[in-house]
């Protein structure tokens, strides 16, 4: 009789343990597809608390950031015959979803800005890191996910380890079918692109078309001071004006987006599944845009190239406002 | 009045054209990737030097004379040897697959400056490969020269710094050997070479990327799977404990 009792207890504990393990999967599935997931600090290394004139910060909980990546290649995505690759990142933007205010800002980092730089080695494992531009961080790996990812890190150790949700990469082609897709884009011509785009004319408003969009965004040489900087005030001027025209599109057509990633699919690599994307699109699509913000600092010229280095202080600040609270 | 006009316009285009190639010549590229650690020249004209055994020079190396390949150009460059091509597509496919072991202690040991951890034996622990590429002469008296026992000596842009963990393989005769290098503190390192072949820099491995946010479809798979085994398993011990329970009743 004992050995049966305890046979019955051992047997009830089995199903208790298929049960809970049946919840987990369910639980580790639901993880991966819905969007809005909390943000769980699995090295608190990486996410901790800062201590600044005796206050002390802890990481926000109710942010979503999605990081942006516009790469100069060109043609569909395909991984490289080596372990990387020639597509650096010409824009890094994250953007931040408050979900308790209900707004979002798109935070701009300067291509240029010097910081450490993971570096993949040939299996595609991080061998120790250079001291580098932003832009190179895409040129390690393969130049699809494995790439974006060495990004993601480079931009979360930045920013004092903060997580990043999502990426979303795209090449110089998705430029035009973003644009078009939207219905044009439109801006005011602010700097001379006769030598470059002449229908661009100085002083005009005007919308864009995908070609023009192109140019707009990419060109700096013949085109103002000829700097990144500039180049990133004009990136500034269209995302502002791309949100409101990406919006109309989402009214007007609430799987707007779906279809647009049919046409974008094979110049963007993503973490996100096109559920989630659209989730994602739904969620946010009424959020109050608060605009672009970049870091403050400034443009040296190194032994070849322009080395961006933020003023230190101002980051600091500007890192607590974005990403953390006050304890209270 | 006609013939002034054209001078002016003529001059207005000139002034235009150089105003045009003056702010051309202003522009700085961006910076893009590197598919190898390029080399810092000695001069502009020398990229290296033939060293002998007490590291004095015997001769110059000039640019045109080497010519370095990364695995990204082992297909299309023009340059290499075709010996050399197929043995650096056919070390970076083995490195790729891990059919290879390099000697990464010896190597360590030959890279000066590097820091050394109290207990040598695990210094040579999770050192990855970092950078392959192919070092080739072009010019016929360098190999001569080196067969005769001297060395090449080139200096190598890593951007590392002074404290990190690096060194110097070559990959020669069917085997992987140490390579003689120094770290100069600026991000530079100095190697000398016995032999021109594929060439691998390695490192101590450092974390890998965290997987905060990816969409993995086989991990989603994978637990799908452990889902419908728990949800048939939990069915068939509900049965079988039913059953059970009436038996004993």
């Amino acid at each position: 009789m004992k050995t049966s009792h305890r046979n019955s207890i051992l047997f009830v504990a089995l199903i208790l343990l298929l049960a809970a393990l049946f919840v987990f999967s369910g639980v580790k599935i639901l993880e991966s597809v819905l969007p809005g997931r909390e943000i769980v600090a699995t090295d608190p290394q990486r996410v901790k608390t800062i201590i600044r004139e005796g206050k002390e910060y802890f990481p926000r909980q109710d942010l979503t950031t999605i990081m942006l990546l516009g790469t100069d290649g060109t043609g569909e995505l395909t991984a490289s015959n080596s372990y990387n690759n020639k597509a650096s990142a010409d824009l890094v933007a994250l953007m931040i979803f408050d979900e308790s205010a209900k707004e979002f800002r798109v935070l701009n980092l300067n291509r240029d800005t010097m910081m450490d730089i993971p570096v993949l080695g040939i299996n595609g494992k991080q061998a120790g890191t250079v001291y580098a531009q932003l832009a190179v961080s895409h040129n390690y790996g393969s130049g699809l996910g494995d790439s974006c990812e060495n990004t993601r890190k480079a931009v979360s150790d930045f920013l004092y380890g903060l997580p990043i949700d999502y990426y979303f990469a795209m090449n110089v082609d998705g430029i035009g079918i973003l644009n078009d897709g939207v219905g044009g884009v439109e801006v005011t011509v602010e700097e001379d692109f006769s030598q470059v785009a002449p229908e661009l004319k100085q002083g005009q408003t005007m919308v864009l078309t995908g070609e023009q969009a192109y140019a707009f965004l990419r060109s700096r040489m013949n085109v103002g001071s000829q700097l990144n900087t500039s180049r990133m005030a004009r990136h500034k001027q269209y995302l502002e004006a791309f949100v409101g025209a990406f919006r109309n599109a989402l009214t007007e057509d609430a799987s707007f987006f779906t279809t647009l990633w049919g046409e974008l699919s094979s110049r963007a690599v993503t973490d996100c599944n096109p559920m989630v994307m659209n989730q994602l699109s739904t969620q946010y699509k009424d959020y109050t845009f608060m605009g672009c913000i970049s870091p403050e600092g400034e443009n040296r010229l190194g032994q070849e190239f322009y080395e961006f280095y933020p003023d230190e202080e101002a980051l600091d600040a500007l890192i607590l406002e974005l990403f953390y609270q006050e304890k209270n | 009045m006609k013939r002034i006009l054209s001078l002016i316009t003529l001059f207005a285009l000139c002034v235009a054209l150089l105003s045009c190639a003056a702010f051309a010549e202003d522009f700085v590229p961006s910076i893009g990737g590197k598919d190898h650690p390029s080399i810092v020249p000695e001069s502009s004209t020398v990229i290296g030097h033939i060293v002998n055994s007490d590291n004095a020079v015997i001769d110059e190396v000039e640019k045109p004379c080497i010519v370095v390949t990364p695995v990204s150009e082992a297909n299309t460059s023009k340059d290499i040897p075709e010996a050399a091509r197929e043995e650096l597509l056919k070390v970076y496919a083995a490195l790729k697959n891990g059919e290879m072991d390099l000697p990464y202690e010896e190597a360590l040991a030959l890279s000066k400056s590097a820091p050394r951890t109290e207990n040598s034996a695990n210094s040579a622990e999770h050192m990855v490969i970092r950078d392959l590429f192919d070092v080739s002469f072009l010019c016929e008296e360098h190999p001569e020269m080196m067969a005769n026992g001297y060395k090449l000596r080139l200096t190598f842009d890593l951007g590392i710094s002074s404290g990190d963990t690096v060194c110097c393989m070559v990959y020669t005769d069917g085997k992987w050997s140490p390579v003689e290098m120094f770290n100069n503190g600026n991000g530079t390192v100095t190697c000398l070479f016995s032999k021109v072949c594929p060439v691998v820099f390695a490192s101590k491995q450092t974390e890998t990327p965290p997987d905060t946010g990816d969409y993995s479809s086989d991990s989603i798979a994978l637990w799908g799977a452990v889902m419908a085994v728990s949800a048939v398993a939990f069915g068939v011990a509900i049965v079988i404990y039913r059953k059970k329970v009436a038996k004993a009743d």
